[in-house]
């Protein structure tokens, strides 16, 4: 079933256009990957998809509902969970705080209590850490941290930017192997990085940005020869 | 003798510190520079008078009012000159005029009201004096040093117990992250603005009570300490807010025991510059200010 859909979406700042018809679909259940060079517009994307920059021209549909044009805080109760690029770790509040948080839209009863026990059991780092401010976690912790945050939601959609950044590949690959369990357990996921190969490599399907348009998308795009060359630096790609 | 003056200096500071919190709160969230807070902290103090000549209320009621009062002005500052120029995008300066042209607004409508005279604040208490470990204190002293208290103790219960208050620190720490986990931005501004308002009313029905006089230009002066006082203990930190208004309360008291009246304010502030010398972010530095 679809879930999401991009219908050639439009979003400029100023005179310079980050988004130039971008159309683009997540079935129910998916990994879709998102890759690009740096400046390509796949953040803008996910900020267009989030209500966080307006759209110019274009739609986006989530689940049926059209949802462009929404305010940010509505995304949430619809089921779409989003871990920005930097992680958008709310330093200041403790580990315990920002996870509640991400039950927000769902008040905090006993489901979401509930939903704490399991991100907690997922991340055992994190229970240890309940009561510190999220600021003193390293850059892992933190990625699991709001990784947790979003499915304490309870998400439908989950939109992962850049979700190993700046992290040791160790740590990165642990991240890229939970985001398999997770779409295993029936969360569906759009995930940006600049790792084009680790990206590809466990997505269903993927898409290249290029320049704010969609140059190439596909399930094989690892073996495509222009991917091969322009993002996963093959300098001589066997034909 | 030292111990009293320092009681007498956490009941001042302790007015300082409730309207210091109002800004904090609001620089927390909006990073606005809410020039109008020390008009909405003297329009609580005169809604509590009114209380008080009109239905002879007593101290409780009077305070009651004053926060009711006070809430409903900040919000409503925010509703129709606040947030229809935040909507106009993104000037910083232009918030800050309309902060400015809110107060004289206010100031105006309530000298034209009540007169530019000071009123007194006919509030009855018991006249019991209270001796505890050689302190003196009355009635009225007791119950302002509770009221203020038991306010700064609720506002961090709340900002650390309940949804809206930990919302409410997200949002001040980062708005598009707190819109993004679902929290109504315009709702939490609003709250804060009843909040940080309600208690600058708060704060003035407790002035009142203490000096037994008010007048429409009580805020100006107040609203100087207040900013002051935010700025020393650290931009948008309410604990920072509490401490620094805890701090200027004393020294005021100290300098004037001690050295002499007329030294008082410029003693006060001596001290706030040699504190944002050694600390220039203030004594619970946050992350509000840089960011954004
Ligand atoms: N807030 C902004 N204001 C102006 N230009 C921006 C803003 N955010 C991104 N851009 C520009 O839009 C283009 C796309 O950026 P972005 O979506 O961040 O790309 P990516 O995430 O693929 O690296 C870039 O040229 C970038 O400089
Ligand atoms: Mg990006």
């Amino acid at each position: 079933m679809r879930l999401l859909t991009v219908d050639n979406t439009r979003v400029a700042y100023g005179n310079l256009v980050a988004l130039d018809g971008v159309s683009l679909t997540v079935d129910e259940g998916e990994i879709v990957a998102l890759v690009g060079t740096n400046g390509a517009g796949k953040s803008t994307l996910m900020a267009a998809i989030m209500g966080l920059v307006p759209v110019a021209t274009g739609a986006v549909t989530f689940d049926g509902v059209r949802v462009t044009g929404r305010p940010t805080h509505q995304m949430a109760a619809l089921g779409i969970a989003y871990v920005p690029e930097g992680r958008g770790t709310l330093c200041e509040l403790t580990v315990r705080e920002n996870l509640l948080l991400g039950a927000y839209s769902r008040r905090w009863d006993a489901s979401a209590r509930a939903d704490l026990d399991m991100v907690l059991s997922r991340f055992p780092v994190l229970s240890e850490r309940l009561g510190q401010t999220a600021g003193t976690l390293s850059g892992g912790e933190q990625q699991m941290l709001v990784i947790g945050r979003a499915l304490m939601s309870r998400p439908r959609l989950l939109l992962l930017d850049e979700p190993s950044l700046g992290l040791a590949p160790l740590i990165a690959e642990r991240i890229f192997e939970l985001i398999v369990e997770l779409a295993r357990e029936g969360v569906t996921v759009l995930l940006v990085e600049q790792n084009a190969h680790a990206a590809l490599g466990l997505a269903h399907r993927g898409y290249v940005l290029e320049a704010g348009r969609i140059v190439l998308e596909g399930s094989d795009l690892l073996t495509h020869p222009r991917v091969r060359e322009a993002y996963l630096g093959d300098t001589a790609p066997d034909l | 003798m030292l111990l009293q003056q320092l009681v007498n200096g956490l009941m001042l500071g302790s007015t300082y510190a409730l309207v210091a919190i109002g800004y904090s709160l609001i620089f927390g969230v909006l990073r606005l520079l809410h020039l109008a807070h020390g008009e909405v902290f003297m329009v609580g103090a005169f809604a509590g008078l009114e209380l008080v000549v009109w239905w002879h209320a007593g101290p409780i009621a009077a305070l009651v009012g004053g926060l009711v009062g006070s809430a409903l002005i900040g919000m409503l500052l925010e509703f129709v000159a606040f947030r229809p120029i935040r909507r106009r995008g993104n000037s910083h300066l232009a918030p800050i005029v309309s902060t400015i042209g809110a107060g004289l607004v206010i100031q105006e409508v309530m000298t034209k009201i009540f007169g530019s005279e000071q009123t007194a604040f006919p509030v009855h208490f018991s006249q019991t004096e209270y001796h505890l470990a050689g302190l003196t204190l009355d009635a009225t002293q007791l119950f302002i040093l509770a009221i203020s208290f038991v306010a700064m103790l609720a506002l961090h219960l709340f900002v650390t117990r309940t949804r809206y208050g930990i919302a409410m620190r997200a949002t001040s720490e980062n708005l598009r992250i707190a819109a993004v986990l679902g929290v109504n931005i315009d709702q939490v501004v609003l709250l804060t603005f009843a909040l940080a308002s309600g208690l600058g009313g708060l704060a003035g029905v407790l002035v009142g009570l203490n000096f037994n006089a008010i007048s429409p230009y009580m805020g100006v002066e107040m609203g100087i300490k207040g900013m002051a006082v935010m700025l020393i203990g650290g931009l948008g930190s309410i604990y920072g807010a509490m401490a620094g208004g805890l701090i200027l309360g004393i020294a005021e008291v100290l300098s004037v025991a001690y050295l002499s009246s007329s030294l008082r304010d410029g003693f006060a502030f001596g001290l706030m510059i040699l504190i944002l010398l050694l600390r220039p972010r203030g004594l619970f530095a946050t992350g509000v200010a840089v960011e954004r």
